[in-house]
């Protein structure tokens, strides 16, 4: 669920869960315009998720370098996709923005959903999923920059997942 | 109003009730309903994709007391 707090509660069945990403020099920072956090967007039952998430980057931040959805998890009440979206450095004006740490994945279990899930291990697992399209996706390697291919190869390769 | 010790008159501060929305991305506005109202509109439907009316604006805004000095609209994230 989306939440004005004391002000509008909107539920939705689907959310978009947007983690705006970039590049700065030698490593990866998050950024966005609800500071440098997951970026929440609800999502209705007529437009696609990603032109959803395009849509709305580009009118709030700009032209998007890639937007993909790297994995969906239940949370919030909602279905939540979550999205990685790469920008441009001359995106990111005065938006807050902060490295990338890097973050131990939210393993299932056998037949269940992780117990709990931060979205440090979401943006892990989207990078991870981002190098592996970097290596099988020849449309995402050729959007990305060799900097940002480079910085990927720090990742492990993974598809994308469930991750609750 | 009170008298000074020079006996002038003093405007006392005057508290003014406005509206106060904010959302869970940390943005805020405060003010009157003519401003805070196309503005969590706007807001939410711009940046979350959401829709609501005014009404909901309005039943779910915290009033809040400001002082006459800084009652200008105020919105930030």
């Amino acid at each position: 669920m989306a939440t004005l707090s004391y002000g509008i509660d909107v539920e939705g069945p689907i959310l978009a869960e947007v983690f705006v990403v970039w590049l700065n020099a030698d490593h990866l920072e998050l950024t966005g315009p609800c500071g440098a956090a997951p970026w929440m967007i609800e999502l209705g039952d007529v437009e696609h998720p990603v032109a959803v998430v395009d849509r709305i980057v580009r009118d709030v931040v700009g032209p998007p370098i890639l937007v993909h959805s790297t994995s969906w998890r239940r949370d919030h009440g909602a279905v939540v996709l979550s999205f990685l979206v790469v920008i441009d450095e001359a995106l990111v004006g005065a938006m807050d923005s902060v490295p990338i740490a890097r973050s131990e994945l939210a393993r299932s279990e056998a037949t269940a959903a992780p117990r709990s899930i931060g979205h440090e291990q979401v943006i892990e697992h989207g990078l991870r999923h981002m190098a592996w399209l970097a290596a099988d996706d020849p449309t995402v390697a050729g959007e990305l920059s060799p900097g940002w291919r480079s910085v990927l190869t720090n990742y492990v390769p993974e598809p994308f997942r469930a991750l609750g | 109003m009170t008298r000074s010790k020079k006996g002038g008159v003093v405007k006392q501060p005057t508290a003014i009730e406005r509206l106060r929305v904010g959302c869970a991305c940390g943005w805020e506005v405060v003010g009157s309903a003519d401003v805070v109202v196309p503005a969590v509109l706007e807001h939410g439907e711009k940046v979350h994709n959401m829709s609501g009316t005014p009404e909901q604006v309005l039943a779910n805004a915290e009033r809040v007391l400001v002082s006459e000095a800084h009652q200008d609209p105020s919105v930030g994230g």
